[in-house]
């Protein structure tokens, strides 16, 4: 994991601390369904705080929490994709995720008269279901950017400790004892 | 050189995650293609590299359509239940595919740099074919559904292992350097890299090109002993 969702400066340290460890110490020990508030008006390291909470909120959507592990938000993945747009070297590459986010809020205003985040949770799905229809062959430029946001969102949650451990419970990395047994398919 | 095929082993969807690290999942099938029996449409033969089982990250997550709690628990389900294996074979040598010195284009230094002309011809493509149609075979024997099939041969050069241009060989009139790497025109230059190999054949030719240096070595030592070199 790179990093936490940055959290409004006007919690204490004391509730920092305390945020922190429940998004991000309880899954990892206890496992299942874990929601945290989704980020609001704090930028992120390139994105402005309104670009940071959408694209945070997409994130989750593309990869939900559920009873088995927590989703792309607990796992930071807006934070990580931040991160690599403010590291990046490519302008061009920033100013597409720029207009990339700024083409879900016009689809949103298209289908549903109001921006993303303004939405309801089902006018959202709707959003996406549009954006992800092109898949195979995406056309307009919010079937375009879906590839790129779900490919970002996918390598930033399995590449995270909940990804890894939680979600895809991978074994790996440890000493094996005794002969390999693998898993008998019969 | 690109084509290849991946199954899904529907047994193992959806069954409890396992530890392969460690485990044979890469596999190598050496070459089998006319060495008892005699292809109608190309000559020599390739091997296939694979693998199978969990790693750490789900390659198979761009590959599964959609988003949200049904496309989280397919990709979850899918992790290690798929097999691939990609086919490597011998390009033939040709004496269109050369290297030159570019008369235009020089480096950094003003070197003039190399210029690659080296095409594939019929031969790699029907082995191609064969590559994809025979891995489908052996999976659909196994049991296991062929989700998708790579038919597209990858451009010359991809392998990173094009070898040959200064072949070895007795005579100067056809090959640049003897049965030792050493040029025969040049007295004292040894090319001991795979410059020398006359064939780019389908295993990875790391090994034969140190087996081949040590050979030049070796012979470069006794000839300075006598003096020849």
């Amino acid at each position: 994991m790179t990093h936490a969702p940055k959290h409004p400066e006007s919690l204490s340290r004391r509730d920092m601390i305390a945020a922190t460890a429940a998004a991000l110490v309880t899954p990892l020990l206890q496992g299942g369904a874990v929601t945290t508030q989704p980020v609001a008006g704090v930028p992120g390291k390139f994105l402005t705080a309104a670009e940071y909470a959408l694209l945070d909120e997409l994130t989750e959507l593309i990869i939900p929490a559920d009873d088995h592990s927590p989703g792309a938000r607990v796992a930071a993945v807006a934070a990580y994709i931040d991160g690599r747009l403010a590291e990046s070297l490519e302008p061009d590459l920033q100013a597409r995720w720029r207009s990339g986010l700024q083409a879900v809020d016009g689809l949103s205003r298209e289908l549903n008269a109001k921006p993303f985040l303004e939405a309801t949770p089902d006018q959202r799905v709707a959003v996406l279901t549009r954006m992800a229809a092109g898949e195979a062959d995406p056309k307009t430029a919010p079937e375009r950017f879906f590839g790129e946001l779900k490919g970002w969102t996918a390598r930033g949650y399995y590449t995270s400790k909940i990804g890894i451990h939680l979600d895809q419970e991978y074994k790996g990395n440890v000493y094996q004892r005794g002969e390999f047994a693998g898993y008998d398919a019969k | 050189m690109g084509p290849g095929v991946t199954g899904l082993i529907k047994e193992l969807v959806g069954k409890p995650h396992t530890l392969d690290d460690g485990r044979p999942g890469g596999f190598y099938i050496p070459r089998f293609r006319n060495l008892k029996d005699r292809q109608p449409g190309f000559i020599r033969g390739y091997g296939y590299e694979g693998n199978s089982g969990h790693s750490m990250f789900p390659a198979h997550v761009m590959d599964t359509p959609g988003f949200g709690g049904q496309f989280k628990r397919s990709v979850r389900d899918h992790s290690g239940a798929f097999i691939s294996m990609g086919a490597f074979g011998e390009v033939l040598p040709r004496y269109e595919s050369y290297v030159d010195l570019d008369p235009e284009t020089k480096d950094a230094w003003g070197i003039p740099v190399l210029r690659f002309h080296y095409h594939f011809s019929d031969n790699e493509r029907k082995m191609a074919e064969d590559m994809v149609a025979t891995g489908r075979e052996m999976l659909e024997a196994a049991g296991i559904e062929v989700v998708g099939t790579d038919e597209k041969v990858l451009t010359e050069g991809w392998s990173i292992h094009e070898l040959g241009t200064a072949r070895m060989g007795n005579d100067p009139k056809t090959s640049v350097l003897n049965q030792f790497q050493q040029s025969h025109d040049v007295r004292n230059l040894f090319v001991v890299d795979g410059s020398s190999h006359v064939s780019a054949s389908c295993q990875n030719p790391t090994w034969t090109i140190m087996a081949l240096a040590w050979r030049s070595c070796d012979h470069l030592a006794d000839e300075f002993r006598k003096g020849n070199v």
